[in-house]
């Protein structure tokens, strides 16, 4: 995968440069804005890491220009302002995702291969967690190689949860995701309670009052 | 002021009063003398007739002159009770000469100003006794007259005095208050706006005495302004600028071998980013940025269980559980921004500060006017002495094995304190910390 950063600061360059690179990323980077235009033009780059505060030609200018002449490649702004209004001006000139430093190349390396799965035609088919299998084409569920009959919504569930490893979603979040209009209260139980029944005790987590989770 | 006007009108009719008897009592000398001085040495009693009507005449003058008497009709016998009727009497008391038959039955035995009753009529006289011609000369005049005529005297000034003082007062009361009305504004802009305004004060008019007090008052805002800004504008330059070197540790630490040194480093580098978040905050806590913060209606119970769920990776890190009690649904006033970063800054401290494998519960709940959200840890807890000093900035509690920045409560007091809230600590039963935050109601 081709990743083109364009960053002023010439330490953090090098450093994101060493860090993709070892985790197996080509990478070019450049220092000035102007530089950056060019080189979005001339190279094909899957996916573009844009510093705001750039020489020459600023960040949201360079994307403006770029989104303007009609490139498409998804780009993950980062910037050391937190300021809400930059962030929102960013993602509404074409932006597809930011960063706020300081960032951890996990995190960072997380983002670049969700942006390039989201532009090259999202999820992969078949999706693993400890033994469970999940076909998404077919909406199948495998344990331990055994097919497991879901319900639509305990299916919905259950990939929300998956593509969100690790990370606690909101009873209101759940219910924003899987239903089109307000559900009975105590529905989301149910679905959380069957999928526990089906796949194993331990594959959700509660948190009580909060929501649920699937470890990492 | 009205009463000192009541008092001055009390004043002027009684003065008006005094003055108008002193100029009846003079115009009863006045007549007496002439008639003394007119008189022949000799008055025989043949001349009697021609005295009368020298009196009559003397009597019309006067009557004329001081009490604007209507002229007669040549009508002697008629009496106007305006008359001065002047008489002359022998020694013994016989009426010689008078004026008007009326006056004859007033008698004369005393020297000087003196009153009586004739027929339930008052009158006051003037009487002198002419000591050559042994003659007795008075000159007499309703009582009843002088008062109706004072009092018609004060009937006709006394409405026009009391609307003119009346007037005054308005036009004194109407000019001090439009001189005052610059200070007054000024008094009520100082009043009225917040501890963090410090833009000038605009006056459309105002005299030219105001002119400088109030060019030093917007210099002297000015002044505090630009400081004010200088320090925010510095704290939040300083920390955006550490923002990037330390993502570039960051990304150079990522080369190291996996180890203790690497762990260290990458702690070490969390706690610093920590430490720019909250200065930031603290920057936009600033009096400045304050006043551009807009509070709304937000439920508390959702925005606790998001800040829950993103804070959760951190303590499932200390093997931590953490859970939210809803007893109550609250919507408080405040700003979804600030009031996530004070539930951040509660879970963040309690986290810090609990053990591994600890309990944390954060319950919500409220009454009719705030809605409450208690953060419960079961950590070493404060003690009393310590409690009231966590609030301040950058003081850390004495034992703890954690090192903090000890911005964590002092940003959430500032944040409670933006939205009118109230913040408290105390000792969780069996041990530990619970802080409390009061937040007004949207309602």
């Amino acid at each position: 995968m081709k990743i083109l950063l364009i960053e002023d600061d010439r330490s953090l360059a090098q450093g994101v440069e060493t860090s993709l690179k070892r985790r197996g990323y080509q990478i070019e980077s450049f220092l000035r804005g102007d530089h950056g235009l060019l080189a979005i033009r001339d190279l094909s780059a899957d996916v573009i890491i844009l510093d705001l505060n750039l020489p020459v030609l600023d960040g949201l200018e360079v994307l403006r220009q770029a989104r303007a002449k009609g490139v498409t490649t998804p780009v993950l702004i980062t910037t050391a302002r937190d300021a809400i209004a930059q962030r929102i001006q960013g993602l509404d000139l074409g932006a597809d995702d930011y960063l706020l430093k300081p960032f951890d190349m996990d995190e960072l390396d997380a983002r670049i291969r969700a942006l390039y799965r989201r532009a090259h035609g999202g999820r992969s088919d078949e999706l693993k967690y400890n033994d469970i299998q999940v076909l998404t084409s077919a909406r199948q569920v495998y344990l331990k190689g055994e097919l497991i009959e879901l319900s639509r919504r305990e299916y919905d569930l259950l990939l929300l949860l998956l593509d969100n490893k690790a990370q606690v979603l909101t009873r209101r979040q759940l219910e924003e995701n899987l239903y089109e209009d307000e559900p009975e209260s105590n529905a989301l139980e149910v679905h959380v309670h069957n999928l526990r029944k089906k796949l194993g005790k331990q594959l959700i987590t509660t948190v009580r009052g909060v929501g649920y989770f699937v470890a990492a | 002021m009205l009463l000192i006007s009541a008092g001055m009108l009390w004043f002027s009719s009684q003065k008006l009063s005094h003055e108008a008897q002193e100029v009846f009592d003079t115009a009863l000398v006045q007549t007496t003398l002439v008639v003394q001085s007119l008189l022949p040495d000799d008055l025989e009693e043949e001349e009697y007739e021609e005295a009368e009507s020298i009196l009559f005449e003397i009597q019309e003058q006067y009557s004329e002159q001081v009490l604007g008497q209507e002229k007669r009709q040549n009508d002697r016998n008629r009496f106007y009770k305006n008359d001065i009727v002047i008489v002359i009497q022998s020694e013994s008391g016989r009426s010689l000469v008078a004026s008007h038959p009326k006056s004859t039955e007033l008698s004369h035995n005393k020297e000087g100003f003196s009153e009586q009753v004739v027929d339930g009529a008052n009158w006051k006289s003037f009487s002198v006794f002419d000591k050559k011609r042994k003659l007795w000369i008075s000159s007499s005049h309703l009582k009843e007259t002088r008062t109706e005529i004072i009092r018609e005297v004060a009937e006709s000034v006394l409405p026009v005095l009391s609307i003119g003082t009346l007037l005054l007062c308005l036009a004194l009361y109407y000019i001090v208050r439009k001189g005052l009305s610059p200070l007054q504004k000024i008094s009520r802009d100082l009043q009225s706006r917040q501890s963090n305004n410090l833009s000038p004060i605009v006056l459309q008019e105002f005299p030219k005495e105001l002119a400088t007090t109030l060019a030093s008052l917007n210099l002297m805002f000015e002044k505090v302004d630009t400081a004010v800004q200088r320090e925010q504008g510095f704290t939040d330059d300083a920390a955006h600028q550490l923002r990037t070197p330390l993502a570039s540790m960051l990304a150079h630490l990522d080369a190291l071998p996996e180890g203790e040194v690497r762990a260290a480093l990458k702690h070490n580098i969390g706690n610093m980013s920590r430490l720019v978040n909250q200065l930031l905050q603290l920057a936009r806590l600033s009096p400045k940025s304050q006043q551009s913060i807009v509070l709304e209606s937000v439920n508390l119970n959702d925005l606790c269980a998001v800040v829950i769920a993103q804070m959760h990776p951190k303590a499932l890190q200390k093997q931590m559980t953490i859970e939210l009690i809803n007893c109550t649904q609250s919507e408080v006033l405040a700003s979804t921004t600030l009031l996530e970063a004070l539930i951040v800054n509660l879970l963040d401290n309690a986290i810090h500060y609990s053990k591994s494998g600890d309990n944390l519960q954060i319950m919500v709940d409220g009454s009719d006017e705030y809605g409450c959200i208690s953060v419960i840890d079961h950590g070493p807890g404060i003690s009393s002495d310590e409690q009231k000093k966590v609030w301040e900035r950058f003081y850390r509690v004495n034992y703890s094995q954690e090192k903090g920045s000890g911005l964590g409560l002092s940003i959430v007091r500032e944040i409670a304190t933006v939205f009118n809230g109230q913040y408290a600590l105390k000792e969780t039963e069996f041990g530990g910390l619970t802080v409390k935050i009061l937040i007004p109601l949207a309602h």
